[in-house]
């Protein structure tokens, strides 16, 4: 993947013309042939973000560019039907009174009568639909509704496209093979993608970068493993998976956890910081040996309750009094070892997976 | 499209939104013009109360003025009571419980709709006056004579309410029938497992959630009572609309017939702003999403029998007593009356009501569609004005027409007899065009209610998709919007063609000189004491006006607890 620019967003701030702010100063890059993932909870803007590039809401401030050519700015404002990016909508948004092949046609009926019909045939076949051409959109099911609008989408071969939740309307069973069947032919074909959703399982999946959102603005933006690996606040930490937490109070570059002192560089003496250990940090030690090398420290901890989760054994666990209060922390652990209920097991500490946060206003 | 990239410095700050405000702003200036358009009618209406009108407004404000505001009064107390009981009771009985018929007086309630107030009233007049056949029986069995005995005269104020009654009910049925169904079944049980009987259950919980329905559909029943002009005038009852009639072309005093029409829009005011008030305080929000197919409380035995005579009553009375006699009527004058005459009639009020419901949906569209593009205050007002002509009785736009429409005329040939010594004559006044633009103003509230309404199923990212396949938002109506909402399309231009077949007071007021439709035809004819002659041109509307009655039996029998009923009632201000 070369680092060729397709959409750029710029100093982009939004507002409703209700006077609600939705984006203040955002702004990121999809590379040419990328898949860029906008992650966040609803209502943080990333969907006011797709919009915003397609032009289907004009622009408050800032400045957007599609393959070079700024498309909106303070003085421009290209309209949606000129930008030409394909955009697939979270209810699919298939034209009812259209059949598949018309609805397909419907963004390429600038093109000769021949290469049109070459085109959509082209396009059912890569989403493996030509035998529904006649089909009107009721007939289909959800995830075929989902490969036409996609096909659609992408017949008047758009220098980039965005997706809206596309696999959010479709059931659980079904979201996974659309999705892997979406991505496929996305990266086949080297289509730039801007897709948003507020699944982390989702974005770390189809995402080549994800740019985690809130509140109108962007949290963080990175590789899926740098974000899982390296979260840069709390916010974006939370978003991977839920974590135990403690908070306390810096005291010569150590934080006390109740896995004792761990290291929290960089702090002054005396900040107040919250510490943030995933389930899959908390290592349940079956035998009691030692810990491993690299542990931050270990506990001894009773286990309250025992719950396998298919991969994984998901284990509270109870580990007394700390800082005047009760400790109740969550374990995952890969694998299928069941740890007895009522007894007390050693827990270590992954350094990996634990993570200390100043405390700010906004954690 | 860059906007304006060869001057920038005139948008130097601009937004974008500023930018594309400006550049599809032509919908607002097509909205706006549109709504004023509509509105001249009752401005022009409302404007002459400043005009001084002497003694002929001081005569009528002694005289007649009491009288018109007396019986309009009593008209509203009675008819609103009527169809109060009439509609609410029968509601009730068909969604909450079980008897014999129930599903067939479901839509057969509704039938009476298809009768204008002033076809009833030719009827029960011609079966109960003094030579109408239930008296002369009468006499016969009895072998009385004049003055023997006492009869109660149809041709009177409490005639009047009890034809308008018959008549409009099915409004306040339709719109309580579709609340109570919109009311989740756990609600009632709740108040039952409380301990309340199936009545009471109704009285305390039902009724009061229904409250602003009702209110809606008594306040369209009391406009169209205000709007009434062929039953008052035949019974003689004086009110506005007859005495705006009266004076206008008796009196010739058109600056103080507008002034009547004012006073009556005073009426119509206060009767919008009572429905929206009870509709305002009373919002309810529905807390229970959950339906279920009611469970009707059954009524056996009496109680049954009781059930279809009070279902039964109105729908005999108002619909198959008057149809059954118009029908008789007409197969026995259908000889004379059925002639080329006839044909040109009906063929006259088939190209006025065709073209009315062209122009009226064209135009809802074209407003609808504005304001999905962008919703503005401007356009949300505009839609409103252009949709208000509804409660605006037929007698007051016709006069807010002519008034302006003369004066054009005026000017017009002012202007080409000082230019080119030719003078065209009433070009508007005299032609169709003042009683179609009539049509439109009072009709446009149909089409537009149910235009919208089809619009707002048509989910907004169906736009967005085409947009982003490169259509321009004219593309966007022509090749998604229409094709999808074909069907409602033409339900809304139904709904006004029926009314516009059915429509008295205007057409007899604004049609061109010896145009006569079928609704004129059988105006005259009554008023001729011609009642038999004029049943076939009345049966004409009635058959026309079942229209709207199927497609309404239709969307009833589609609705399901929790759907909303598709009803007329919706077109209210």
């Amino acid at each position: 993947m070369n680092r060729d620019p397709v959409l750029t967003l710029e100093h982009v701030s939004h507002t409703f013309e209700d006077g609600t702010k939705v984006l203040s100063d955002i702004g990121f890059t999809v590379s040419r042939g990328e898949i860029f993932c906008l992650l966040g909870p609803s209502g943080c803007g990333k969907t006011t973000t797709l919009r915003l590039a397609a032009g289907l809401e004009p622009l408050g401030q800032g400045r957007i560019t599609i393959d070079g050519v700024v498309v909106a700015d303070e003085t421009t404002d290209i309209a949606p039907e000129r930008r030409g990016v394909g955009f697939v909508f979270q209810d699919q948004a298939l034209f009812p009174h259209l059949n598949v092949r018309d609805n397909v046609a419907f963004g390429i009926e600038h093109l000769a009568q021949g290469e049109r019909e070459a085109r959509i045939r082209d396009m059912l076949a890569q989403v493996s639909m030509v035998e529904y051409a006649d089909a009107f959109p009721h007939r289909l099911s959800g995830g075929q509704q989902q490969r036409i609008a996609l096909a659609r989408a992408l017949a008047p071969d758009p220098p980039v496209l965005l997706l809206d939740e596309p696999f959010s309307g479709l059931d659980a069973r079904l979201r996974n093979t659309v999705r892997e069947d979406t991505m496929t032919i996305l990266k086949q074909r080297g289509t730039t993608t801007l897709i948003v959703t507020h699944d982390p399982e989702e974005a770390m999946y189809v995402g080549d970068t994800i740019a985690v959102m809130r509140d109108g603005g962007i949290a963080q933006v990175g590789a899926p493993g740098d974000l899982y690996c390296r979260p840069v606040t709390p916010f974006v930490t939370l978003i991977f998976s839920s974590a135990n937490q403690v908070r306390g109070i810096v005291e010569n570059g150590h934080v006390a956890t109740p896995f004792g002192p761990i290291a929290a560089e960089g702090f002054a003496h005396g900040a107040p910081v919250i510490v943030l250990m995933r389930p899959e940090a908390l290592l349940i030690d079956p035998q009691g040996g030692p810990p491993p090398a690299d542990s931050l420290g270990t506990a001894e901890g009773t286990v309250v309750n025992v719950r396998m989760l298919r991969r994984s054994v998901f284990t509270h666990m109870d580990f007394g009094e700390f800082n005047g209060e009760r400790i109740h922390f969550h374990a995952r652990n890969a694998g299928h070892f069941m740890p007895e209920e009522g007894r007390t097991y050693r827990v270590s500490l992954d350094p990996e997976q634990t993570f200390v946060f100043p405390i700010r206003d906004k954690g | 499209m860059t906007t304006d990239a060869s001057h920038p410095g005139d948008l130097r700050g601009a937004s974008a939104r500023a930018n594309r405000a400006r550049r599809i702003d032509g919908w607002s200036f097509l909205t706006v013009a549109i709504a004023s358009l509509v509105a001249v009618p009752v401005v022009v209406v409302a404007a002459h109360v400043l005009v001084p009108t002497g003694e002929i407004w001081a005569h009528l404000a002694e005289t007649l003025l009491p009288t018109y505001i007396a019986n309009s009064l009593w008209l509203m107390v009675g008819v609103g009571s009527g169809t109060l009981v009439i509609g609410v009771g029968t509601a009730w009985l068909v969604t909450m419980c079980r008897f014999p018929g129930r599903r067939i007086f479901e839509w057969a309630l509704l039938l009476p709709m298809a009768v204008p107030a002033y076809v009833i009233a030719y009827t029960y007049t011609g079966l109960l006056e003094f030579a109408g056949p239930v008296q002369e029986t009468l006499r016969s069995v009895t072998g009385w004579g004049r003055g023997d005995y006492w009869f109660p005269e149809i041709r009177s104020l409490p005639g009047a309410i009890a034809m308008l009654t018959l008549v409009l009910y099915p409004y306040v049925y339709l719109l309580s029938r579709a609340a109570f169904l919109e009311q989740s079944v756990c609600v009632l049980e709740v108040s039952r497992t409380l301990g309340r009987t199936p009545f009471q259950a109704f009285r305390s919980v039902a009724l009061p959630l229904a409250r602003p329905a009702v209110a809606t559909g008594v306040a369209l029943a009391l406009m169209e009572t205000l709007n009434d002009f062929g039953t008052v005038e035949y019974f003689a009852v004086d009110t506005f609309t007859t005495g705006i009639f009266r004076t206008w072309y008796g009196l010739g005093e058109p600056a103080a017939a507008a002034q009547l029409a004012a006073a009556l829009m005073v009426f119509i005011l206060v009767l919008v702003a009572m429905e929206r008030l009870s509709r305002g305080g009373g919002r309810i929000h529905h807390t229970s999403q959950r339906y279920r197919s009611l469970p009707r409380y059954p009524l056996a035995g009496m109680r049954g029998v009781i059930a279809v005579a009070a279902c039964a009553a109105p729908v005999l009375l108002g619909f198959l007593l008057p149809g059954g006699v118009l029908l008789a009527w007409a197969i026995e004058t259908a000889n004379e009356m059925v002639d080329a005459q006839f044909v040109s009639y009906a063929f006259n009020s088939f190209v006025l009501a065709t073209v009315a419901s062209l122009l009226a949906v064209a135009i809802a569209v074209l407003i609808a569609y504005g304001l999905r593009l962008r919703p503005s205050p401007v356009r949300t007002a505009a839609a409103r004005v252009a949709s208000m002509g509804y409660a605006v009785p037929g007698a007051v736009i016709a006069v807010g027409v002519l008034i302006p429409f003369a004066w054009l005329d005026g000017v017009v040939n002012d202007w080409t007899r000082a230019t080119i010594g030719m003078e065209p004559g009433l070009i508007l006044s005299g032609t169709i065009c003042a009683v179609t633009f009539a049509y439109v103003v009072r009709f446009l509230a149909v089409s537009f209610n149910a235009v919208e309404a089809s619009f707002a199923k048509i989910t907004p990212h169906l736009d967005d998709a085409a947009r982003c396949l490169g259509k321009r938002p004219m593309g966007i109506l022509t090749r998604v919007h229409l094709p999808i909402m074909g069907g409602s399309l033409l339900t809304a231009g139904l709904l006004v063609f029926v009314d516009v077949m059915k429509e008295l007071p205007a057409t007899l007021i604004l049609r061109p000189f010896n145009f006569d439709t079928l609704a004129i035809r059988t105006y005259q004819l009554a008023s001729d004491e011609r009642l038999a002659d004029a049943s076939s041109a009345a049966l004409a509307i009635v058959a026309v006006g079942i229209i709207p009655v199927v497609l309404l039996s239709i969307a009833i029998a589609r609705s399901r607890p929790g759907s909303r009923t598709v009803s007329r009632g919706s077109k209210g201000p």
